[in-house]
């Protein structure tokens, strides 16, 4: 048994400033839990709140029923995976690995058989009488990842472990993560801020965003359902296109899509009952070559067109509602609005589009960006 | 054009530093009456001994005490550069990672101590180590300078370089603070500790009025303030013997900077990171 559990835990360097704001969060036992959100977040303080590398203002921590908050770090049965690995450079691989149990005082032999059997596991034989510095970036992460692995904590906590990896090599360690994790059973807590580790890895993920949680969900879930607009432009390989929205005489009104109340499912109709101004996103993938009979018509032009492989990202230029300047950009922490995107085929090559999208894919917010209808609410 | 007259500034500065040394090189090996027969003349015998004979050397070996005093400096020396850099290492250890309160001001207010020199606090502290009974002792010259601002500044920048993920490992490691200190923190900062070691070592024979004055016995003096006695301007002074005293002097300081100073420039830290 090893669940960890936050309630109210906040902390803050300066008043009035929080880092991090009151945060509650239960983790099952064997859960893998991805914190995810841009710098600054709040993402790293959490790891070193739970690791106790920092004091919490307040709220308690709780790992497998032992209340750890005012705990000493090595007290805690936690291990960490940082960022930069921070492997001691002057000890080789095989006392890096050891470091933990002799500290533990551990018997000789059974240090020497733990070494050999994580070694084995994490395929550093070859490598037990090298230095940190003779090592390269995916093995240095594995001998950080054995460290922790040796002395089977009930709790694995990752900072950022695959940011100093060249691209190439970060899906396959990101698959050996998940692998080790999934096999060895750990409960791991895993920061990023890289949504395609969050969505890949995650059985459920945290997103922040200034310290704050934004949604706490199995991550197709949230992708599925972004509780608000931040969530919905963050969690997502091509942020989707969202738009300013006018409801007049039963018909939702995006400037260059209109679409009747009637047509959209009871409960998003429903949510926007009483509403006269909205905003809708359209994720580019949920876009499509109009038909006649489509009852949520887009109708833009293509401005630009790069081709990936078989399928091209199409710069739409449509026309857009009047909206208060700055105030998208705050709740989506993105800029460009303007410029809409269309995933398609490499085939489409008309420079005026009617595209459409199914009326229960568009995802509604209202003007503090929290989700209205169906698609989102009630998750976190 | 600019790179040679850099390289010409630089061949300047180091002849200025060189030239004492080269002058009191030489004058060691001169015939006391030769000493300032040419000085007016500036010929090459005004730098250069006419016939080099080692006489001096012979008549410095020859002084019954010299071969203890300069062992007395040397202890000193060893005594004081790794009492010195222990005090710094805990020093600068706490000051760049114990979270405490006034932190930087305890860093200021060590660091403006040097701003006070040494004659100012002399008559004090002679009667404070006189009250602890130490004066004439070797204990009772160390004790009142093992600890360093220099030192403290030195290391706290190179401990400040250390990745905290370090620490943070360790402790999470199951370290306390005396197995930070040793396992993350002295490995990544060894360069500084011996630039810090190499100097206090050095620094002890730069000192003259302290062991005048807080050491009366001639067997327990130190080689520079003893060859300063050499020197009596009421009679004649035996000149090439002093400088072939102080020549002498500065061999142990000269071997062992010599020997080190391949460490000062292989002192990056290295981290298990890029």
């Amino acid at each position: 048994m090893s669940d960890l559990i936050l309630r109210g835990v906040s902390r803050s360097y300066a008043p009035g400033a929080p880092a991090l704001a009151p945060f509650d969060l239960a983790v099952r036992s064997g859960e893998l839990i991805v914190l995810v959100g841009p710098s600054g977040c709040g993402k790293s303080t959490l790891l070193k709140l739970i690791a106790g590398l920092e004091p919490a203002d307040a709220g308690r921590i709780a790992l497998g029923g032992r209340d750890i908050t005012r705990a000493e770090p090595r007290d805690r049965r936690i291990a960490m995976v940082f960022q930069n690995y921070a492997l001691y450079p002057h000890l080789s691989v095989a006392e890096n690995l050891a470091y933990p149990l002799r500290r533990a005082r551990v018997s000789r032999a059974e240090i020497a058989a733990k070494v050999s059997a994580t070694a084995a596991q994490l395929r550093l034989e070859p490598y037990l009488d090298r230095r940190p510095a003779q090592l390269s970036g995916g093995q240095k992460q594995r001998v950080a990842m054995g460290r922790a692995m040796i002395r089977e904590p009930d709790l694995f906590l990752l900072d950022e472990p695959l940011s100093n990896l060249d691209a190439a090599l970060r899906a396959h360690v990101r698959a050996e993560i998940a692998e080790l994790q999934r096999r060895l059973g750990v409960t791991m807590l895993y920061v990023t801020h890289d949504q395609v580790e969050a969505q890949t890895l995650a059985d459920r993920v945290v997103v922040l965003r200034d310290g704050a949680v934004q949604q706490v969900g199995p991550p197709r879930e949230v992708h599925a359902r972004p509780a608000n607009l931040f969530v919905a432009s963050f969690l997502a390989v091509v942020p989707p296109n969202v738009a300013p929205g006018r409801i007049v005489d039963g018909t939702l009104d995006l400037g260059a899509m209109q679409v009747a109340l009637d047509d959209l499912p009871d409960e998003m109709a429903a949510a926007l009952a009483g509403r006269d101004e909205v905003y809708v996103a359209i994720r580019p993938e949920a876009l499509s070559p109009a038909g006649p009979a489509d009852p949520a018509v887009l109708c833009a032009r293509a401005r630009r067109r790069e081709f990936v492989g078989r399928t091209q990202q199409v710069q739409l230029e449509a026309r857009r509602l009047p909206d208060l300047p700055g105030r998208l950009e705050r709740l989506t922490g993105r800029r460009d609005h303007e410029t809409m995107l269309w995933i398609a085929d490499d085939r489409s090559r008309e420079d005026a589009l009617r595209l459409a999208c199914r009326p229960e894919e568009l995802m509604l917010f209202d003007l503090d960006g929290a989700a209205l209808g169906p698609h989102g609410g009630g998750l976190v | 054009m600019s790179r040679a007259l850099l390289l010409l500034a630089r061949a300047a500065a180091a002849a200025a530093f060189l030239a004492p040394i080269a002058l009191l090189l030489s004058a060691s090996f001169r015939e006391n009456g030769e000493m300032y027969r040419h000085a007016a003349e500036l010929g090459w015998r005004t730098f250069l001994p006419a016939a080099p004979t080692l006489d001096a050397y012979a008549r410095v070996l020859e002084l019954p005490l010299f071969a203890r005093q300069l062992l007395n400096t040397v202890a000193l020396g060893g005594f004081m550069a790794t009492a010195t850099t222990l005090t710094s290492l805990f020093a600068a250890y706490a000051l760049a990672r114990l979270p405490m309160r006034g932190r930087g001001g305890v860093f200021g207010l060590m660091l403006f101590t040097l701003f006070v020199p040494v004659d100012v606090v002399l008559p004090p502290l002679f009667f404070v180590v006189q009250d602890l009974g130490l004066i004439d002792d070797f204990s009772g010259l160390a004790l009142p300078f093992v600890f360093s601002p220099i030192g403290v500044y030195l290391l706290r920048q190179a401990i400040q370089e250390v990745p905290r993920e370090l620490d943070q490992a360790c402790m999470l490691d199951g370290g306390g603070a005396w197995e930070v200190l040793r396992t993350a923190i002295v490995p990544n900062v060894r360069g500084a500790l011996i630039a810090c070691w190499l100097m206090h070592f050095v620094f002890v024979w730069e000192w003259y009025l302290w062991p005048l004055t807080a050491m009366r016995r001639d067997d327990g003096q130190l080689a520079q303030v003893a060859i300063a006695g050499l020197i009596d301007p009421l009679r004649s002074t035996d000149y090439a013997l002093v400088f072939a005293a102080a020549v002498l002097a500065i061999l142990p300081a000269f071997a062992t900077f010599a020997l080190l100073q391949r460490f000062l420039t292989a002192s990056h830290a290295t981290t298990g990171g890029k």
